[in-house]
Formats: C-alpha cells, structure tokens, sequence
C-alpha cells in the first residue's frame, strides 16, 4: 500500500512539474498542428531560427535581465532579511508589518500607472535605474513578509547565547544566523530574481519600454496569433530561470 | 549599533513601503475627483457616480475574492498534506529541482499554457478524441473560459502549489519540526494527534503572512483571467485595465476610482486579518 | 494620519502647479536642406506596435540602419500602441516634462483623435515633406483618418482593410450577408465568434452598416439618431443568435489573436484581420491551414490608414520629418508592399512616381492567398467616425455580453 502511494505520488508529481515545460518546448518546435493531432507531426525550427537571426536582439535583452534581477534580488534579499528583524523584535510589530503589506495594495499595472507621474517628474523614467527602483518597490516588502516567519524566540536566543559568550553581533551573524537561515535566504533571493526577471507592469510603464528586459521583448510575441511563437516565448521566459534552478540545484540539495 | 539598525530599517521601510503608496493613491485619488488630469477641469464627483452606476464595480471584488479563496484552499491544503506526508522524499533527489520548475513560469505563460491544454482544441481534448472518449471536439467540457472558472483555479493553483510546498518544507526544517515529532513520539503521542494538533496549525499560523500575500496577488492577477475567464463577470485588474487603458480617453477617471475603492478594499482587508491572527512571532 | 493629510495636499500642489508650456518654434521658414543638416546625429525614439516579427524586422533590419547611413540620424524603435501613447503623452504632460521621451509615434484614428485633443501632436507638417508630394492625397481614406481631415498632423505611411478569414475545407461557401450567417451559425454551433476588441467591434460596424443599408447611411459624422435606429437591432439579433456562438455566446474571447490561435488549431473555423500581409504569412509559417481563405462581406471591406506622428513636445522635431519622409519614400513604401517584407499597402499614387518606381511597383509579387488590390479598392468602405467605435464597444458590454 505504502509502496503504491508513493509510487502515484512520483509520477503525480513529475507529471505536473514536467508537463508543461515539455509541452511548451514542443510547440515552440512545431506547426500545422491542428486537431485532432495529440502530438506535433511536423517538426519546424522556423520560430527558433527566427529569434536568433538579426534585428532580434535577444542577447542584449538577456543580459539585461540577468543585470537588473540580479541587483533587485541581492538587495532586495538583504535589506528585506534585516528589516524584517527589525520589525519581528519590535513593540509595535504587528503595525510595521502592516506597512509592508502597504506596496501590494495596488497590483502592479496600477501601481505603475499611478507612480509614473514622479518618475517622469524626478527624470528616472526610462532609466535603468528607474526599473531597478520601481521592482525594489514590489521586490524589499516582499522580502520583509517573507522573513517574518523565520524570527523567533528560539533564534533570538541563540543570538543571546553567542552574545553572553563573548561573541559580537557580527559573530552571532555568520556562525548561527546565515547557517540557520540559508535556505530561506536562498529562497528568497530566488523568488526577488523571478519577480524582477517576469515583472512586466511596472517595467514596461517606468522603463518607457526602452528598457527592453527579455520580459517586455518576448511579451509582445506572447499575445500574438501564433502558438508556436507565442510558446518560444514561454520557452525564452522560463529556460533562464530552470536553467538557475539546475545551477543551483546542489546547494538547495544541502540545505532543503 | 542596534539603534543605528533600527533607523535604517525604519527609512528603507519608509522609502520602499509608504511613499509609493501614499503617492500612488494621492495621485489616484486627486485624479478620480478630477483635481489632476490634462483632461479634468476641477473637483467633481461624477467619476464616482459613473462608476458606482452599475455592479460592475461590486461584482468584481466578490469575483476576485473567490477565485483567490477557493484557489489558496485548494493549493494550502494539498501543500500541507503533500509537505507533512512526503517531507522525507520530498528534502532529497530530482524533488529538490522538481518542485521549483512551476516557480519558474510566470503567470502569463501558465496562462497561454492552460489554455493549450485545457481548452477543446486542447493537449487533453485531442487525447479524449484519440481515446474514444470524446467524438467531436465540441464534446470536450468547458475547462476554460468556462461558468465556474475551473481554469483560472487550476493555473493560479498551479503556480501556488509548488511555492506553499517549498515554504512548508523550509519551515519543517527550520523550526525543527521533525525533532519535534520524535519527541512527541517518544513520548507516546500518536502521529495523526501530532499532525493535527501541533504540525499544520503551528506551519498556518508560520506562514500566514506568505497566504494573506499571495491572496492579495491572486485578488489583483491580470494575466491569468484575462486569458482563461470569461467576458462577465470580470476580475477586479481587468475591469480597471479595461477602465484605464482601453479606448474611452474618458474612462480613465473611472479607473482611477477603482484603484482607489481597490486600495482601500484590500487595506482594510489585511488590517482585519492582521488583528485577528496572533502573529508567530509575537513570542 | 495627519502627517498623510500633509502629503496629499503637497501632491495636490505641486501637481497643479505644472503648466504646459507651448513650444512656438514650428520650423515655419527653413528650407529641407536646413532641416536635414539640423537632423543630423540627432538620437530619436519611435513608439510602435511590435507584435509582428515582419513589422519589427522592417523596422530593424531596414529603417533603422538605412536612416543611420543616410541622414546620421539614431532612431530607436520601443513598443507601445494606441492607449499607451496617449497615456505616455498624457503623463508627461502632467508631469510638465519639456522634452518627451517620445518622438515618432504609429497611430491612426482613436489615438490621433485622442492625442489632437490633448495638443500632443507637433504639426501642421506634413506639407514640408519632400516626398508628401507622392501621396494619394485624393483618397479619402487617406485624407480622413476615421472621418477626421488629418490637415497635416500625421504623415500616410500605409493602409490596412478589414477581411475574414476562413477554412475552405470545412466551410464550403461563406457567409457574407447577416441572413447567410444566421443560416451558417445555425447548421454549424460553437465554431463561430469574434472578439471583444478593436477586431470584432470593426465587424459588429461592418453589420451595422448592412442594416443601415448601405455606407451611405452612416457616413460623416456620429449621428445619434441614426445610431438608436439601427444598432438595438444589431443587439436584438446578435442576442437570438448567440446561442450559436463558441461557448454559447456567453462569453467572447479578449483579443483577435485569441480567436486566431483557436482557428489554428480548429476550434474555430472563421477569424478576422486587419492586416492585408497576415493571411499569407501565416499560412506561410504553417499556423494556418493552406485551406484557409481570405473573403469580405457583401457589405463591403472596412479599410483605414495608419499613419505616423510627431509628439508635440519631441526634443528634434528635424530629425522626426526626415525619418517621416523617408518612410513615405518611394524606396522605403516599396519594400513595405512587398509581400516577402512586410506587405502593408502603399499610401502613394503609383501614377505621381516615376516610371522607374512604376514599374517596380507593378512587379512585385503578388498575394497567393490575400486578396486582390483592384478587388478590395472597389469593395472599400471608409471607417465610421470614432464615436461608433465608442458606443458599440459600450453597448455590446451592457446589450450582448451582460444580458
């Protein structure tokens, strides 16, 4: 019995996180695909071939992407993980929580088009800078919430053993807090990169759509008539982020 | 030092949280009573009563909240039980990468994925042909843009699901869970006691902060009822996308004040919730 | 709170406080030769729709490289249609920003309309461009863009007209009166429908036509009474027959690229387009069958002009007319034409150019599936006014879709 359960959960399980991604692939790889076909019969290269031919500037884009969700993440992972301290061990926690919710108020489309007025009005529309800014807005609160859970009683006083030892704060830090919490920081970080990496409502309308992110490139082709197309670009927005996940396969491994 | 800490933390809290709101529904606001605006020539209440002439508005929000209260039951739950029960295979192997893989799609992609799949032209509807099971295409169900929005359910699910089970199982490590039931166990307590007592409202009570958000993105999702849901009723963003950005130059107003009845619905909406929860952390 | 109180009225200052200032500096007395030199390294910004590779490798593989070489002008293509101009626009002016980030812009009815009534167009100009002298200005649905005369604020740059498409091997002969549809959605249930866009509104305005009998009716400009006469009858049919419709009728897809993936893979058997190129491109691309066939009604082909804008408050305004004339050379309209390129309609009077360019004209491939120029030029019926638009898409909601 036990044997069987586990057996429907292996393959329930890899059913549904591999599925779509081998669908999708599959697509983007095909045409003529018209009812009643289950599976492509006709293979074609022509979307992937056309993505990598000229005027497409794809690498551009991806560099970008990568540049910008990197340096929302990493900060948005740090000053999140020390706010969030701040606020966990605070008198008044539970009402500086509530203004971490505060950015999440608005879904991000009105959100943007609510901001774009300063933006304009402080000259950072349409900069890097600006986008970075703009997804720090969704990306630090959501690393504040995300952290509340991690403090506790338990970790504060473990942060006092090593203080009544003899330990500084910074010692405390590296030999008990990131060890404990590295899965979460990972996590995080993780989950800042992907918002920044799909965040389309507030890029597209502070970046001008001059700050072309793999996300507002392939965007346009996603609400397009063709499938096949439109499934490269599923395919262009989701190989990066698997491809990290892979990378980082063996340190979630250690610490999951 | 710490009160060094604490000062930084409040300004960045400041800078990141308060003033983009507080901006965002000012501008919102002055624009929705026509105070702002090329097109607004002074203060007027006529976008409120437009907006407020039909149920469109009301209609929405109860629309939106149940899409993201049966969705977050759904995945919650399932998460817990896959969490507890497989916590010892799901912490080692392919599982590791497994469940990350539906992180990695953004909402617009699950959307045009479960319309491809779902939809009578659908991966599924052609397997029913093939089988036998369906004769034409029309006699495929309505999984999409269908009545009771089975399809924006199962995407938003789709993409909660993985991210609660990877929440559940970092929990289950760092609060020490596991140690907790052998103790327990070695104690005498029985495993389903524990489960129920202790494991699944001790990880709610963890994880609520990360529920009440993720409610509050699936309230506000655009991608994913834009593509799978129906024409009427209309979730909350695309109604005020419709209002904001489609052709009336004149319904801009409009949208504004559904962005700020929308502020104000889900403020109020997380103050209720975060007095009634004793936080985790709260000792 | 009363710290909060402060701030808004803080905003409500310093948002009030930002005026628009008119640039008066039209460039009324410089000659072309001026105007090109004064182009010259100038770095602009076009805001287009991108959503074809056809469209964006036109833009990028030829226009931009060629301006470059020829005029040493930068020009940057970034995405952006109709609603996000306007708003752009709008913001900036709010915002009181001097010099937009904005330049070109493609537009054509609601969005010119919409941006002539907020002065967020620099013109008149057109008439300063050299090529401006090939255009068929005589057409009118080059002249008028949606029933407004477009007295040189926005440059012709190409045409579009309004067909359906369908699959000929499920669909034998297709309908092309309302009474032939209603027979049609009858003996074939759920495989009909349109969107709730742009698209399928331009169809409700193609049926409104025929029960109005005819353009004629409906010409110039928005007429109320007219309007109730005809579009409750609109309603009150679409309403009896809607039961025929995908999903009953009960709901409408978002966009016409919906309908079209679901004619792709056979869900549907009818979808629509407004651009002349895309029938052959996909089929082309394998997305549509090779069976599929492009058709208009018997009431006739909606068929407008998309043009191209100068923002009022563009940072080189040289540099924008010098693009604009390039874009209505006979070189560049040339390679718009062609069905391998581009293959939008060209707005210049083949007679006003030169034999050399006459020629080149007429050799160009012709459509294998889209339909015949002179065809379309006879069946072509002008866009309704812009408050049509409006009303349909308000009444369709209220009348079709929330009944």
């Amino acid at each position: 019995m036990r044997i069987k359960f586990s057996l429907f959960f292996h393959v329930s399980m890899i059913a549904v996180c591999v599925t779509p991604v081998a669908i999708l692939l599959l697509l983007s790889f095909s045409k003529n695909w018209a009812f009643p076909v289950l599976l492509v019969d006709q293979f074609s290269s022509i979307a992937w071939n056309d993505l990598f031919s000229g005027g497409n500037d794809v690498r551009h884009s991806l560099l970008l992407s990568v540049l910008i969700a990197t340096v929302v993440a990493f900060v948005a992972t740090i000053i999140g993980f020390f706010v969030s301290k701040t606020i966990a061990y605070h008198t008044y926690r539970r009402q500086l929580l509530f203004l971490a919710y505060l950015p999440f108020v608005l879904s991000p489309v009105i959100l943007a088009v609510c901001l774009k007025f300063y933006f304009i009005k402080l000259s950072l529309a349409g900069t890097v800078a600006g986008v970075i800014i703009a997804q720090l807005i969704i990306a630090i609160p959501y690393s504040i919430i995300f952290f509340t859970g991690f403090w506790n009683q338990r970790v504060k006083s473990f942060e006092h053993i090593v203080n009544t030892l003899g330990g500084t704060n910074i010692v405390a830090l590296t030999s008990v807090i990131i060890p404990l919490s590295k899965p979460l920081l990972l996590v995080c970080f993780f989950q800042c990169f992907l918002i920044s990496w799909f965040e389309y409502g507030l890029t597209s309308v502070i970046g001008y759509g001059k700050i072309q992110t793999l996300t507002i490139k392939v965007y346009q082709f996603l609400t397009e008539a063709n499938i096949y197309y439109a499934a490269l670009s599923c395919c262009l927005l989701i190989i990066p982020p698997v491809l990290l996940l892979w990378i980082n396969k063996r340190i979630f491994l250690k610490y999951l | 030092m710490k009160n060094k800490g604490t000062i930084l933390s409040f300004t960045l809290l400041f800078i990141f949280a308060i003033i983009p709101l507080v901006a965002g529904l000012g501008y919102a606001l002055l624009y929705s009573f026509g105070l702002v605006g090329v097109l607004n020539h002074g203060f007027t209440l006529q976008y409120w009563k437009q907006a407020f002439a039909d149920q469109a508005i009301a209609i929405s929000f109860l629309y939106s909240s149940s899409i993201a209260i049966i969705s977050l039951l759904l995945s919650v739950i399932s998460a817990l039980l896959v969490a507890l029960r497989y916590y010892q295979l799901l912490k080692k192997g392919i599982y590791t990468y497994l469940i990350n893989l539906p992180l990695a799609f953004p909402p617009i992609v699950a959307a045009f994925f479960f319309f491809q799949f779902l939809s009578k032209g659908g991966v599924v509807s052609r397997a029913a042909f093939q089988v036998g099971i369906t004769h034409t295409m029309q006699q495929f169900p309505d999984l999409v843009n269908d009545r009771l929005s089975i399809g924006i359910i199962l995407a938003h699910c789709f993409l909660s699901f993985p991210f609660f089970l990877l929440l559940f199982t970092g929990l289950i490590k760092t609060q020490r869970l596991h140690d907790f039931f052998q103790i327990a166990e070695s104690l005498g307590a029985n495993k389903r006691q524990i489960t129920f007592r202790v494991a699944i409202p001790l990880l709610i009570q963890k994880s609520l902060p990360n529920i009440l958000l993720y409610f509050i993105f699936i309230f506000g999702a655009y991608e994913i009822p834009v593509l799978l849901g129906r024409s009427h009723p209309e979730s909350v963003s695309v109604l005020a996308v419709r209002k904001l950005q489609k052709f009336n130059m004149l319904d801009i107003p409009q949208g504004y004040v559904i962005a700020v009845v929308y502020t104000i619905f889900v403020v109020l909406f997380i103050l209720i919730f975060l007095k009634q929860k004793k936080l985790a952390y709260a000792n | 709170m009363f710290k909060i109180k402060i701030l808004t009225i803080g905003f409500t200052f310093l948002l009030l406080g930002c005026n628009n200032k008119k640039e008066s500096n039209n460039n009324s007395n410089i000659s072309w030769q001026e105007i090109e030199a004064k182009a010259k390294g100038a770095s602009i910004t076009m805001m287009m729709f991108q959503g074809d590779r056809k469209v964006n490798k036109y833009m990028n593989e030829y226009v931009v490289p060629t301006v470059k070489e020829k005029y040493g002008i930068t020009l940057t293509i970034v995405p952006g249609q109709g609603k996000e101009i306007v708003s752009n626009i709008i913001s900036e002016k709010e915002a009181g920003k001097q010099k937009s980030e904005i330049d070109l812009c493609w537009i054509n009815g609601e969005t010119f309309f919409q941006l002539r009534q907020i002065d967020g167009l620099y013109g008149p100009y057109t008439s300063k461009l050299p090529n401006f002298k090939y255009i068929d200005t005589e057409n009118p649905i080059i002249k008028y863009d949606f029933q407004q005369e477009v007295k040189g604020y926005e440059t012709p740059w190409g045409q579009s007209f309004y067909y359906l498409i369908y699959d000929s091997s499920k669909v034998s002969s297709p309908p092309v009166t309302m009474a032939q549809f209603e027979k049609w959605w009858k003996a074939n249930p759920e495989k009909f429908t349109f969107s709730n866009d742009f698209s399928g509104m331009t169809l409700l305005k193609s049926w409104l036509v025929e029960l109005a009998g005819g353009m004629n009716t409906l010409d110039s400009a928005f007429d109320e009474k007219k309007y109730n006469l005809y579009a409750p009858k609109l309603w009150n049919w679409l309403n009896t027959n809607k039961k025929y419709f995908w999903k009953k009728g009960e709901t409408f897809p978002s966009s016409i690229a919906d309908v079209s993936k679901m004619y792709s893979n056979g869900e549907l058997v009818f979808t629509m387009s407004f651009n002349d190129a895309e029938i052959d491109n996909k089929v082309n691309e394998g997305v549509f069958t090779t069976t599929s066939k492009a058709y208009i009604l018997q009431s006739g082909s909606i068929q407008n002009t998309h043009y191209i804008g100068i923002t009022a408050n563009s940072g080189s305004k040289e540099a924008a007319m010098v693009v604009c004339n390039f874009l209505i050379s006979p070189e560049a309209q040339i390679k718009k034409n062609d069905i391998r390129l581009w293959g939008s309609r060209t707005v210049l009077a083949i007679d006003k150019l030169e034999k050399q360019w006459q020629d080149k004209f007429e050799a160009l491939p012709k459509r294998k599936y889209g339909l015949d120029a002179a065809y379309i030029k006879a069946n072509a019926i002008k866009e309704l006014a812009p408050e049509y638009m409006l009303r349909v898409f308000e009444d369709f909601r209220k009348k079709v879709i929330e009944k």
